[in-house]
């Protein structure tokens, strides 16, 4: 253990000398706090935005006068999605995806009005946020410290002397391990400390399981460095100069980092594509005439539906109905689309999860993109978030839809439609939406398979510190 | 050595240094990647190109098919209800260039159809993608040609000199004058004509391979890819007359690249999205749907009467007394789009802003700068989006005149009617690059490479 502490503070003490990579430390240190105050600054503006745009929906619902309750139905409502606790650490996939929803009758609007213009251009790295930064800038923050900790040693004939001195590779490993462990801790606590300082200060409410993914988040990026140095120890051990470690290291870092994740999502787009907006209409609209349509009075589905009607109410014609048959069709109608809707949209998440699962294959080969998704996922801002918000979006319409068609059936006659109108206290009893988000265990569920992994790293650093044939080579080379 | 006269020293040959130049394993392994995404970011961006085109036929194809389906009807549709469901397609112009820079083609709505109704409601209408493959960033010829290439030229460049002076070589070659001078300049040079011939070579495979024409473009094309590397030789070049170890090399030219690709970037988007936070088209949306529904509220005369003053020609026409006819309907369909206007307005000249403002802004890294100008030529990038957009609002604009023809004048569709229903005008013409700007770089990346090479012979004679 002494001898750990040794080359632990042997190594703290010549990193501390150098200038340049404490200067590259602080530089990164003040770009993540940028990149988290920036990312907080826009999350608050965001929500603002949105609880403004909200009240202002609400009010235009509710100070409707006395309306046909089909017209209400087109005239519709918004519903918005609340950026999560956590988009402001990691903004996730919120730049490529809208925040609004309008829902109106017959028809199911996609979110609208994404903040990605210009991102062919600005965008092919990722934007500026604290888990982009961590993710992609301190592997190589870390590789610029450490790479020639073992080479450098090798070449200026320090190790020989080490080793002589009763200091096992494993000990010598370790205690540089753990340097690089406290470092990447000094680097990474602080923007955590802070996230916590905003969470806890600011004037947010935040979902009681906040304060643990933020945890899981400060594990997440231990285990992300822990990786890399496990991966610069091994590289740094296995060359005999520090040049060749360099060149090695970085050579990695652009493949795991730069260009595989591109490369893999293409590939996955590519073997798993999905349905265009138009083919999407197209196949709304052909599956929807299949089943019926209701502006044929010989179409067999509604005169089916028509029938039935009649039976269950006992009358023979539709004016003898208690209720407003047109309401019956029109929600006859939405419940076709709606479920035809339902069916393409989850057929096009499934080809998204598809690529999805071709990427994760490559989780154990770069453990990147499963540092990356995870981020993602537990702050909430990965596609699986936002699709829950749309399909929660959808259920609202259909609910609310269903609601008005109800009135219309109950409270507009029948023989003066299209004069009536119902009268406005209905329209406030009708339950504002508020997106739920779902909780850690939701979030991190499609990862769960991949739990071993920070173990297989930590197996690595193991090996890495006690393998004989590392061994071998350090005291041939020594 | 017995018999050997340092005077006698040769400068070695090309072909030695060009060896030289691929001996280590990480050049050589970094050459095959850059190859290997070379073909696969030529193949993909075909790929992804052929299925935009593809669902453009689909959506002409659906539009013949249902004009087809109304000639054979016994009775032609009403004029209000063509406009109603008549979608009519249009097709945003992807020339073969999109295939390798791909800019916004494969993520824009490039087949949006319209419809004679108002504008607002179906002009932010967004393609279905996959968002984290967006954010993915994507690999199309131009990222490996702005991104690739001068991480390539640093790894056979950026340590020229620290390894000669690291593996003691560097004394003995100070010290035989004219060589030593000019070998380290010698070898950039040569490391950087390379990657340009390499990336010639890609550009070229990639023409070669999609049928593009040889033209001018293509020789623009060459001119400022050479520009852009020239850029990037003397980042190197200033990097190594340094004199510095190879350690501070690679992180100093690896620096520099994070800053100018990445970094610099990704402020800026943070900065536009920063400026530019309003959202008139939400405002637009918010506010139309208002208009629209209080529509139904008031006399349609007052509004008709708005309209007429917007379209004179139909003053004559009165509007019939059924509540939600189709000439009261497109009436106030088109009154809506002119209520919020200003919001459309706002929308296009914050557009337009963002574009122009990005263009200034790209002078602070030559890889936006770079992206940017072959989008352009591509006809990919964020202003050729933005002009579609327009051209998609002037078609609309044809669409509904087409119908408010029929429609006040009282007139049946008839089958001519259908064949002359407005159709979408691509707009083919390519924009034609200035051969100024790239000469104006070159000129100047001569004047600095004379700069390097003195600061490199200085180096070279004062370390020797």
């Amino acid at each position: 253990m002494n001898n750990i502490l040794t080359v632990f503070r042997h190594e703290w003490r010549q990193k501390s000398k150098e200038k340049l990579l404490t200067l590259m430390f602080i530089i990164s240190q003040g770009l993540m706090f940028t990149a988290l105050i920036s990312g907080w600054s826009q999350h608050m503006q965001t929500q603002e935005k949105q609880a403004k745009a909200q009240e202002i929906v609400e009010h235009q619902w509710n100070s409707q006068p006395d309306r046909h309750p089909h017209r209400v139905a087109h005239f519709g409502h918004f519903t918005f999605r609340p950026p999560s606790a956590l988009s402001f650490f990691d903004i996730g996939v919120n730049n490529f995806v809208g925040n609004s929803i309008f829902i109106e009758a017959h028809r199911q609007n996609s979110a609208n009005f994404a903040n990605d213009q210009g991102s062919g251009t600005l965008l092919r790295f990722s934007e500026m946020s604290v888990a982009n930064l961590m993710l992609t800038f301190w592997p190589l923050l870390l590789i610029a410290m450490a790479f020639g900790t073992i080479a450098a040693e090798k070449k200026g004939g320090t190790l020989k002397l080490l080793l002589s001195v009763d200091v096992s590779i494993t000990q010598l490993l370790t205690g540089k391990g753990l340097c690089y462990l406290v470092i990447s801790l000094l680097f990474i606590l602080p923007v955590f400390i802070a996230t916590l300082a905003l969470l806890l200060f600011a004037d947010v409410t935040y979902a009681s399981d906040t304060l643990i993914r933020v945890g899981l988040l400060a594990v997440i990026y231990i285990m992300y460095s822990v990786f890399w140095i496990a991966c610069i120890l091994l590289v740094s051990s296995l060359t005999n100069l520090p040049r060749y470690a360099l060149g090695i290291l970085i050579s990695l870092w652009f493949v795991l980092v730069i260009i595989s994740p591109r490369l893999l999502a293409d590939i996955a787009a590519e073997q798993f594509p999905q349905l265009s907006r138009n083919a999407f209409d197209r196949e709304i609209k052909e599956q929807v005439s299949q089943i019926g349509n209701s502006h044929n009075p010989d179409d067999p589905h509604f005169n089916e539906f028509k029938a039935k009607t009649l039976q269950r109410y006992g009358v023979k014609t539709v004016e003898e109905l208690p209720v407003n048959y047109r309401a019956l069709v029109i929600q006859e109608g939405e419940r076709i689309s709606s479920e035809i809707y339902s069916k393409l949209y989850k057929a096009s998440i499934l080809q998204q999860e598809k690529q999805f699962l071709f990427v994760s294959n490559f989780y154990w080969i770069n453990p990147y993109l499963l540092f990356r998704d995870l981020s993602m996922a537990v702050s909430g801002s990965n596609i699986k978030h936002f699709y829950d918000y749309e399909l929660q979006s959808e259920q609202h319409r259909f609910n609310r839809i269903t609601k008005l068609n109800q009135i219309h059936a109950e409270h507009i006659d029948y023989h003066q439609d299209r004069g009536s109108k119902a009268h406005h206290d209905m329209w406030s009893k009708f339950q504002a939406f508020h997106y739920q988000a779902p909780n850690l265990v939701v979030s991190v569920k499609p990862f769960t398979s991949f739990w071993p992994i920070p173990l297989v790293i930590i197996g690595i650093v193991i090996f890495t510190a006690r393998s004989r044939p590392i061994k071998r080579r350090l005291y041939a080379w020594s | 050595m017995p018999g050997l006269k340092i005077s006698n020293l040769k400068i070695p040959s090309l072909k030695l240094e060009f060896k030289l130049l691929f001996s280590s394993i990480a050049s050589r392994i970094t050459l095959g990647l850059i190859f290997v995404c070379t073909i696969l970011a030529i193949h993909l961006g075909e790929q992804s190109r052929q299925r935009v085109l593809t669902e453009q036929q689909l959506s002409d194809a659906a539009y013949q098919t249902k004009i087809s389906e109304y000639k054979e009807q016994a009775k032609l549709p009403s004029a209000g209800s063509l406009g109603y469901y008549l979608f009519s397609p249009t097709r945003w112009y992807l020339s073969p260039w999109t295939s390798l820079f791909t800019g916004q083609s494969q993520t824009a709505y490039s087949s949006m159809p319209i419809r004679a109704l108002a504008l607002q409601g179906q002009i932010y209408s967004r393609e279905i993608l996959n968002p984290s493959w967006q954010k993915a960033g994507r690999l199309d010829l131009g990222f490996v040609l702005i991104y690739l290439m001068p991480i390539l030229l640093g790894v056979l460049s950026i340590t020229l000199l620290s390894e000669e002076k690291e593996s003691n070589r560097w004394r003995m070659l100070g010290s035989i004058g004219k060589i030593g001078k000019i070998l380290i300049w010698r070898r950039l040079m040569l490391a950087s004509s390379t990657i340009t011939v390499i990336g010639w070579g890609a550009i070229l495979l990639a023409v070669i391979w999609l049928s593009i024409p040889f033209d001018l473009v293509l020789v623009w094309l060459l001119l400022i890819f050479s520009v852009y590397m020239m850029f990037w030789t003397i980042i190197a070049g200033l990097i190594i007359s340094l004199a510095k170890g190879s350690t501070f090399n690679t992180m100093s030219y690896i620096g520099v690249w994070l800053v100018l690709t990445i970094l610099i970037p990704a402020s800026v988007h943070l900065h536009l999205q920063h400026q530019y936070d309003e959202k008139p088209e939400l405002q637009a949306t918010l506010e139309q749907r208002m208009v629209m529904n209080n529509g139904w509220d008031k006399k349609g005369e007052t509004m008709f009467a708005e309209f007429k003053q917007q379209y004179p020609e139909y003053s004559d026409f009165k509007l019939p007394d059924r509540s939600g006819s189709w000439e009261w309907y497109y009436a106030q369909q088109h009154m809506s789009d002119v209520a919020v206007d200003k919001y459309w307005q706002h929308y296009l000249s914050q557009e337009r802003s963002r574009i122009e403002e990005l263009k200034k802004l790209s002078m602070l890294s030559p890889s936006i700068a770079f992206q940017l100008a072959v989008n352009r030529v591509a006809g990919s990038g964020s202003q050729d989006w933005f002009e579609q957009t327009q051209k998609i609002s002037e078609h609309h604009q044809n669409i509904r005149e087409f119908i408010y023809f029929y429609l006040y004048n009282g007139k049946q569709v008839d089958k001519k009617a259908l064949e002359n229903f407005p159709k979408f005008k691509q707009n083919k013409q390519g924009y034609q690059p200035s051969f100024i700007w790239p000469l104006i770089f070159l000129l100047l990346g001569v004047v600095l490479y004379y700069f390097v090479f003195l600061k490199l012979q200085r180096v070279s004679t004062s370390d020797s």
